[in-house]
């Protein structure tokens, strides 16, 4: 398995305080613009709604997973948020999480693509997730390089 | 109890692997023998074999997108879900198949 830094960027905005869940996404982008990620943000912004408006990115557990592979994305990033309190993310389910991870297309590299499943994957875990919430901002870009699949099938 | 499935998702990133952990980490729980493929961006991975297919007693398939190759599937006794239902649900689904087998 490849070194997850060496393909996957990690930018964190810690205690958003949003009241909806458009509001807490676009924090998440806003610091992902800022860290320079990003090629078009406004535009980066409505293919990640558009994704959310074919289907809701809930995963339960808390957490919201709104991802995008589109053309306004420079480099693969992930963009973790933690909210200071839970937003409605849809059928009444609440997320006090963000893990939204922004992908660009084309390219013939798609080893950004696997890790990114790998850690999709991850978020199905317990002892993941809970590390992830007990985790200080400054650290958890070192939890995610650091993490690899803990089960895969083959 | 043996148990197939494919995952798929319309921007084949997140929720397809997503859904395939969630199976598989229930399937493990409960001693129940899972394979899933998953379908996604970055192609097939885990592509089922005939032999798991056959020895299969239930197949699982997301319905968020159209799933490749279903035809294998013939015959087998198929369970539709969304991926997002299978992330939540993956327990209580494994539950209620074992009752069934």
């Amino acid at each position: 398995m490849n070194n997850v830094a060496n393909f996957v960027d990690v930018v964190t905005a810690f205690d958003i305080d949003a009241d909806s869940k458009e509001e807490a996404i676009k924090a998440v982008i806003t610091k992902l613009d800022t860290a320079g990620k990003l090629l078009d943000k406004e535009k980066f912004q409505a293919d990640v709604f558009a994704r959310e408006a074919e289907l809701p990115t809930y995963i339960g557990f808390g957490f919201g997973l709104p991802h995008s592979q589109s053309d306004y994305v420079k480099d693969a990033t992930i963009g973790i948020g933690k909210l200071t309190h839970p937003v409605e993310w849809n059928d009444g389910k609440k997320a006090d999480f963000i893990f939204l991870i922004a992908v660009p297309y084309g390219g013939k590299e798609n080893t950004h693509l696997k890790i990114l499943a790998n850690l999709s994957r991850l978020l199905m875990h317990d002892d993941f997730r809970d590390k992830l919430r007990s985790t200080s901002e400054t650290e958890v870009r070192d939890l995610l390089m650091a993490s690899q699949n803990p089960h895969r099938s083959e | 109890m043996k148990i197939v499935g494919v995952t798929s998702c319309p921007s084949g990133v997140a929720h397809t692997y997503m859904a395939a952990e969630a199976l598989q980490k229930a399937g493990k729980e409960k001693d129940i023998e899972v394979h899933i493929e998953t379908q996604g961006t970055s192609g097939v991975d885990d592509e089922l074999t005939s032999g798991q297919i056959s020895a299969a007693d239930f197949v699982v398939l997301s319905t968020d997108t159209s799933i490749r190759g279903t035809e294998r599937f013939k015959g087998k006794k198929v369970v539709q879900l969304t991926t997002t239902q299978i992330i939540e649900k993956a327990d209580a689904l494994m539950n209620k198949l074992s009752k069934m087998a």
